[in-house]
């Protein structure tokens, strides 16, 4: 996770398939726990990582609104697919976390005992420009907001991060939309995003890597960081050939227009804050079942609750952060009811606030470009579709600020 | 109307000043003030007395110098309710002005209370006679109206805060 | 450590606590999330005095678990405390100005902090007025203090109730029938209102209609709250977090917000 700067040495390179498999190796002999994509349940989801048999050889994905399927491609592509419903997010940011707890001292009094919040070591694999995209805009807001997260920091001090760039972006990809995608250029400096665009995670790439199929089976691989290219050395990896360069270049030009939506940015945060009595949310409601399935999948939302608990003999207590959503009732329960009761007021929260409201809270659009929350939704709401509707039928050209 | 005791009824000049100096009278020109003091009467009540009865005719409007008095609706088993208060520089009485001319409230007095009392029945010949001077005290009772519509709307929600039936 | 609990009134009472590890210095306007063992933590405006910190009140009303808890605290019961979190009123901006304060209900309690450093420094402002409203003569929070209030030469103190029978010799109406009515310069005024959602939108127009300049009046928003620190995304109404942007705002920046139903 540090920034990238010259680096002496070895910075651009080419891995074999089997130097993957020893890129593995390395790290579960430098105490690294990998994770990285793997088959399961039918998708492909992080799970822990032996060797190269563990990622998802030869299949890709099919990605609609509300569909999801893994397919099976002619090749033997590691890393052939978009993206699965979940990332990173599970592991920096737990569903369920313990924060602390208290422990009765009888008589009404308690004292408090502080959990030690332990940083695993863990090395990502396989992550998409997406998704370390996410992890900048996290950091943000967990990072370098009013208080640092403790816990969170405590998950990101001893990760590494290892992308794969993007070949075969699904029929739900807009990450290029965003700005986030599907190519990683390290280059550039700890800049901040156009207006509307979420930011780039390439300053977070240890590693970036990018799967070449044309002839010979290899992968380009760009070091991020001092760690980078470390492992780069200790791999003996052979400097990458111009002809690698020129690959990549293709792979991502194809990527990139192969998108299977766009998001128009400019103006969007105006266009919809203009908007927030648009009629269209009225119709977004008849649909929505308020399930929170997007808010589940998405690699940015980070709304949390909190809930105390008590042993049996109430002798200790304790308190847990959990994952949270804004689509359920209680989320904004406020005096005698809910703030937001109708689903229309809810996914217009969700859906405003990533696009919108994010960038006056956090400095960069929400969104990343992903896809999932249109392909996991179970009625195929697609965030994309709407926002182009409401910018076709803006009703107020003027801001409500 | 019980207690209320006239003075200086013929006293105009003290008259004027008094109407002159009411915020219902801001802006009137001289012509007009005259031609309510022609029909005005300084009155004052002591503490605890009726100065409207409900039902009771309606028979003038008032401008409240100095006091303090609330509007009251009785409720049979329970001390009779307080809806607003009333002070001095407001307006009390508007139900003259259509019919059946009948007072809608109590208005008791809590404290001494002072007040010029326009007697309703002239009131509603100058309306007559002179439509612009009409149309002007009809869009001044017009605005109180309007601001008191609005208070009590407001004192409504506050009073259901905090009801979580 | 909770050192007493005093009720104010049948639904709202003050909890007075002496922090064990250290006082906790606070700004008028600050809240704390306050923990009650095993249950849960709520945020609550600390309602005493600034210049004490060794001794914080917060005044609640019981109306959700934590809250009822809270209300059935004995002295000597010890309470967790994390804070002060949000921003304060701005007394400062109110310097050689006239200083109205608008209190509706419970509203009392987060602006008291601000009354009692402000009659401190009494030379530092202009006329000081104080207009309270609560729903009935019953409803009246921090009664020993308005009475003094009454009686003190530096501030005026003008009270009205919503709801009231024959035997109550004070004003009945809404509190925003005080505002035009109560002597202060308008144009050389900063107003802190605080009480139901409603009633500060009201509250504002009325200072406004008197010529009170929109960025002069200042309230004090409430949302859920969990973190009380801006990770948790609870307290969002629209751009604004508002344990961390407010809950203290300027009038204009949160009219548009607040006339968005289900915000």
């Amino acid at each position: 996770m540090r920034t990238g700067r010259a680096l002496p040495g070895l910075d651009t390179a080419t891995l074999s398939v089997d130097q993957l498999g020893e890129l593995i190796d390395v790290l579960r002999d430098d105490g690294y726990r990998v994770l990285g994509p793997t088959v399961r349940d039918g998708s492909i989801v992080h799970g822990e990582l032996h060797g190269l048999d563990g990622l998802p050889r030869g299949r890709g994905d099919e990605q609609q609104p509300g569909t999801y399927r893994l397919s099976s491609r002619d090749d033997d592509a590691l890393f052939g697919y978009a993206v699965g419903p979940d990332g990173a997010k599970r592991s920096l940011f737990p569903p369920r976390q313990p924060l602390w707890s208290a422990v009765s001292d009888g008589d009404a009094t308690f004292h408090l005992v502080e959990e030690e919040h332990q940083s695993p070591r863990v090395a990502f694999l396989g992550l998409r420009p997406c998704e370390l995209a996410a992890i900048a805009v996290q950091d943000r807001v967990f990072l370098h907001g009013l208080a640092e997260d403790e816990v969170y920091a405590a998950h990101r001090d001893d990760v590494l991060l290892i992308a794969v760039e993007c070949g075969a972006p699904s029929g739900v990809c807009f990450c290029a939309s965003m700005g986030t995608g599907p190519g990683l250029e390290l280059d550039g400096g700890v800049a901040d995003p156009e207006p509307g665009k979420a930011p780039t995670g390439a300053q977070l790439a240890d590693l970036v890597l990018t799967e070449l199929l044309d002839g010979e089976h290899r992968f380009l691989a760009r070091a991020g960081s001092d760690e980078g290219a470390r492992l780069l050395a200790a791999l003996e990896a052979r400097p990458a050939a111009d002809g690698d360069l020129a690959a990549r270049e293709q792979v991502l030009a194809t990527a990139a227009s192969s998108m299977g939506r766009e998001l128009r940015t400019e103006d969007l945060h105006d266009l919809l804050l203009g908007n927030l009595g648009h009629p269209r949310w009225d119709d977004i409601a008849e649909r929505c079942l308020a399930c929170a399935n997007c808010t589940l999948v998405c690699p940015t939302c980070f709304c949390t609750t909190v809930e105390d608990h008590t042993d049996l003999t109430g002798s200790t207590a304790s308190r847990d952060r959990r994952w949270d959503s804004c689509f359920s009732l209680e989320f904004s329960h406020a005096g005698p009811g809910s703030v937001r009761s109708s689903t229309n007021a809810r996914y217009r929260q969700w859906m405003t606030h990533k696009l919108a409201t994010w960038i006056d809270q956090f400095g960069t659009s929400g969104c990343v470009g992903c896809g999932r929350c249109i392909a996991w939704c179970p009625v195929g709401i697609d965030i994309t579709a709407e926002a182009a509707t409401i910018r076709r039928t803006s009703q107020d050209p003027e801001v409500t600020r | 109307m019980t207690d209320g005791r006239p003075l200086a009824a013929g006293d105009m000049d003290t008259l004027r000043v008094a109407l002159a100096g009411h915020p219902f009278c801001v802006d009137l020109d001289a012509a007009h003030i005259d031609a309510l003091a022609e029909i005005a009467g300084e009155v004052t009540f002591a503490d605890g007395t009726f100065i409207l009865r409900h039902g009771h005719p309606a028979d003038g409007l008032h401008l409240i110098i100095s006091g303090d008095l609330a509007l009251e609706i009785a409720d049979p088993g329970r001390e009779p309710h307080l809806i607003a208060s009333l002070h001095g520089g407001d307006v009390l009485g508007w139900s003259w002005l259509f019919p059946p001319r009948r007072w809608a409230f109590d208005a008791r007095s809590i404290g001494p209370v002072t007040l010029l009392k326009l007697d309703a029945a002239r009131l509603l010949e100058l309306i007559d006679a002179d439509a612009r001077f009409g149309r002007d005290l009809a869009l001044r009772i017009g605005l109180i109206v309007v601001e008191r519509l609005q208070a009590t709307r407001a004192q409504v929600v506050d009073i259901r805060h905090h009801d979580h039936t | 450590m909770v050192s007493s609990v005093r009720h104010q009134t049948h639904d709202i009472v003050t909890i007075d606590v002496r922090p064990e590890q250290h006082p906790i210095a606070f700004k008028p306007g600050q809240f704390d999330m306050v923990y009650v063992y095993g249950v849960g933590e709520a945020a609550i405006s600390i309602s005493s005095d600034p210049a004490t910190p060794g001794l914080l009140s917060h005044t609640i009303r019981a109306v959700g678990w934590v809250t009822k808890a809270l209300n059935e605290l004995q002295p000597g019961a010890t309470i967790g405390i994390r804070g002060p979190y949000g921003n304060s009123w701005p007394l400062d901006s109110a310097q050689g100005k006239d200083l109205v304060i608008v209190a509706g209900g419970i509203g009392l309690a987060p602006v008291r902090p601000a009354i009692v450093q402000a009659l401190r420094e009494r030379e530092r402002f202009g006329r000081i007025t104080l207009l309270v409203g609560a729903r009935s003569p019953r409803d009246l929070v921090f009664r020993d203090d308005l009475d003094r209030w009454h009686t003190d030469r530096g501030i005026d103190v003008h009270i009205t109730v919503d709801s009231a029978v024959r035997g109550w010799g004070g004003r009945v109406g809404v509190v925003t029938t005080l505002v035009p009515r109560v002597p202060f310069d308008p144009e050389n005024a900063v107003a802190i209102v605080c009480g139901p959602e409603v009633m500060m939108r009201f509250t504002a127009e009325a200072l406004m209609k008197r010529g009170v300049p929109a960025e002069s009046v200042h309230v004090t928003l409430e949302r859920n709250m969990k973190c009380g620190v801006g990770t948790c995304g609870h307290c969002q109404l629209g751009p604004l977090l508002l344990c961390r942007d407010g809950p203290v705002f300027p009038w204009p920046e949160v009219a548009p917000l607040l006339a968005v139903r289900e915000l």
